[in-house]
């Protein structure tokens, strides 16, 4: 890895400003956390499409159902965890919760049999995962010195995206040598877990955000985030998400369009999140050198390039390639960045809350773009949705431009 | 910092219990399954020479313990009897004299399926990827034409009421099956063009003519396919998804009546209007049950839910988009 934990921290009494080369000890320690809380919550995602239709027998429709549900559940939750954060103003213990609630839904999993059960675990997962997101990441923003803000969050989401790659080889490595044993798959899955809650409860300092003894009112903090700043920004995030397709829809545009990408399905994923990871760090620095917004719309700008790539009508492994490495660059250059650019735009005390809003805006732009594209799929043609998305986006990204203009350069 | 050594020792005890759990429980489930792996290729079962010798019933057994997944069969008359275990373990099965078609999942990086052709000895004499998760598998009566049915992107990022399945057919065995989605599919004897065609539930009625559920865009029927003309000709509208294709029927041995559409075996009259009902065994069967074999009946058949949601159905399962971050 670019960091380790030997190199001295950065840490919280760094004069803000100054450029360095050492990355926070919280920032590096809350990307162990999710690196372990990745790979357990992997292992069970990996196996559980095999699981619920191979042991238990539920029809793979009916698990759709099971996604959609905890899809939606995880943005609900999500803007209460920010503002639960900040008006406790102890961010950490909100995201140890929220940890803690998916750790504890992985031994839950050996019990559930029926449908029912399994919603019920599933969604308790993904209740934890959006409770945590936006106090894990305004502690994030509160570590850093704001020169570098792109970097930290650029690490983080290495770290994460590591833990995402390394949960379905350690999974499928215990079911290799202990055939049908998904039992053990969520058993150590709980293991890791618990270890990654223990790290965070251990070790990552317990921060009070904001200034001041008296707790912020819920309508303080809610009013601090929607500044006039912020709002722009809202609107350009939901903007640009309302034109992105969600990946899913993009492999599944390749493996429509040739066998290579149909036999390999479930490594498409993987190939963005090499991508994803390698391009993570680099991109955060860079967007702490020429301006996070200006990063953000850049990223849109690979997007589109993707959509292009998997337009076309050629098929074959180069072009599939080609698609992955370009939407890896867009989440590089999109995930980390925006919570990155929205932690400048809030006020200390409302960070979780902004980072919260900004991230529900995508979350829903995204759902409602993925209708949007379904039904345009359907109406004319794979090609022409994508290329009709295309000329959107094209359109969108000047649009995000100009309101992103300045937005940076205000405080 | 001076509660570090605390901590740290902590955090210790936390991994040690951790991975002292994980080993303890990992112990107790290898001696719980000491063969969890089936013996591969071993030599049948002593039982299942005499069990196929009769009429039988071929299925996979999804009891827990060693024979999870294999196929196994028993005597028609004693379907509640104690099993024989064939050597083989398929996530789908469907066999005629002779012959079988496995579906089976290769647990990986990637998890990737095949198709495997048994023959006699249960033992597979030829194999080929398959693309998605096992459906549906499915002979013809005499075994010389098989039809195979996965869900393509059933993946987790599928959402509600949105599925896609690809149904290939070909000369059992044979390298090259076709897709039938691909077949010109006429309702009315106008083309139905859309991209969210579906196809499954084949069955064959002879080298050409095959029958199948079709849908799209929320409706579904019942298509006579012909393999020479690559055309799917839907004969009537199914008023809502069958839950099932017919597949408990027995499919049959060489000599019996092909599927008629109307005569009784048809997928047509025997799939129940509304989604509930069981498959009703026809009056006047055209199946006996002789030398015959039959299949599990199925389970994740696709889509009762597609007509209900024409809002958001397409080809494509993924409205939600993937999260990034945790």
């Amino acid at each position: 890895m670019y960091v380790s934990v030997r190199d001295r921290p950065a840490g919280p009494d760094e004069a803000p400003g100054r450029r360095s080369r050492r990355v926070a000890t919280t920032v590096v320690l809350l990307g162990v956390v999710s690196l372990l809380t990745d790979v357990s919550s992997e292992m069970v995602s990996a196996v559980l499409p095999l699981y619920l239709t191979a042991e238990i027998g539920i029809g793979l429709l009916a698990y759709g159902f099971v996604d959609g549900v905890y899809q939606g559940v995880s943005a609900f939750v999500r803007i209460l965890g920010g503002v639960a954060g900040d008006r406790g103003r102890r961010p950490k213990w909100v995201a140890a919760l929220g940890y803690g609630i998916s750790a504890v839904s992985r031994p839950l999993m050996l019990a559930a049999n029926g449908m029912a059960a399994v919603t019920a675990v599933v969604t308790a997962d993904r209740l934890g995962k959006g409770l945590r997101t936006a106090p894990r990441d305004a502690l994030i923003a509160d570590a850093s010195p704001p020169g570098a803000l792109g970097r930290s969050f650029g690490v983080h989401r290495a770290l994460d995206t590591l833990g995402a790659a390394i949960g379905p080889i350690a999974a499928f490595a215990l079911l290799a040598a202990l055939p049908r044993a998904y039992d053990a798959v969520f058993v150590v899955s709980f293991a890791v877990a618990l270890v990654g809650l223990a790290v965070l409860v251990l070790f990552v300092p317990d921060r009070r955000v904001g200034a001041g003894t008296a707790r912020p009112a819920v309508r303080e903090v809610l009013r601090a985030a929607a500044g006039p700043r912020l709002r722009r920004t809202l609107l350009a995030a939901g903007l640009l998400g309302v034109l992105t397709v969600g990946d899913g829809f993009l492999y599944l545009s390749l493996q429509h369009r040739d066998d290579f990408a149909a036999m390999l399905f479930p490594l498409l994923y993987v190939g963005t999140n090499v991508a994803y990871l390698a391009l993570a760090v680099p991109l955060g620095r860079l967007a702490d050198r020429i301006g996070r917004a200006r990063m953000l719309v850049a990223g849109h700008v690979a997007l589109l390039l993707a959509y292009l790539c998997a337009a076309g009508s050629a098929g074959g492994p180069v072009w599939t390639v080609h698609t992955l490495v370009l939407l890896g660059t867009f989440y590089a250059a999109s995930d980390g960045v925006l919570a990155a650019l929205v932690s400048r735009l809030v006020p200390a005390h409302a960070k979780g809350t902004g980072i919260a809003a900004a991230q529900t805006v995508v979350v829903l732009a995204r759902f409602a773009s993925s209708v949007a594209f379904g039904a345009l799929w359907v109406a004319a043609g794979r090609q022409p949705a994508l290329l009709g998305f295309a000329v959107a986006l094209a359109l969108a990204i000047p649009a995000a431009g100009w309101l992103l203009r300045r937005v940076e350069e205000e405080r | 910092m001076s509660g570090l050594r605390l901590r740290v020792g902590v955090f210790a005890g936390v991994v040690l219990l951790a991975v002292a759990g994980v080993v303890v429980y990992l112990r107790q489930a290898v001696t719980a399954d000491p063969d969890g792996h089936t013996p591969a290729a071993a030599s049948v079962d002593t039982g299942v020479a005499p069990v196929v010798a009769g009429a039988h019933v071929v299925f996979r057994s999804t009891a827990p313990g060693d024979g999870y997944g294999r196929v196994a069969v028993v005597p028609v008359d004693a379907p509640s009897g104690p099993r024989a275990f064939t050597p083989a373990s398929c996530e789908r099965v469907h066999a005629v004299r002779g012959t079988a078609v496995c579906l089976v999942a290769l647990r990986g990086l990637a998890t990737t399926y095949r198709v495997k052709i048994l023959g006699p000895q249960w033992t597979p004499v030829s194999e080929r990827a398959v693309p998605g998760l096992p459906s549906r598998a499915r002979l013809s009566s005499d075994g010389a034409l098989t039809a195979t049915t996965t869900f393509v992107y059933g993946d987790s990022y599928a959402s509600p009421g949105q599925f896609s399945t690809r149904t290939l057919i070909g000369p059992t065995g044979g390298a090259d099956p076709v897709d039938v989605e691909q077949f010109t599919l006429r309702v009315d004897g106008r083309p139905v063009t859309a991209v969210d065609r579906n196809v499954w539930g084949v069955t064959f009625a002879d080298d050409d003519r095959f029958y199948a559920t079709a849908a799209s865009g929320g409706r579904t029927w019942l298509v006579e396919g012909s393999r020479s003309g690559r055309t799917l000709t839907a004969l009537r509208r199914t008023s809502s998804a069958p839950r099932c294709p017919p597949t408990a029927r027995a499919s049959r041995s060489r000599n019996t009546a092909t599927c008629r559409p109307g005569g009784g075996a048809s997928p047509s009259s025997t799939w129940p209007a509304g989604g509930r009902h069981r498959w009703r065994r026809p009056a006047a069967s055209t199946t006996r049950r002789s030398g015959s074999t039959t299949t599990r009946s199925c389970t994740g058949c696709p889509a009762t839910r597609t007509a209900r949601r024409r809002a958001t159905s397409g080809p494509c399962p993924p409205t939600a988009p993937a999260h990034r971050g945790s």
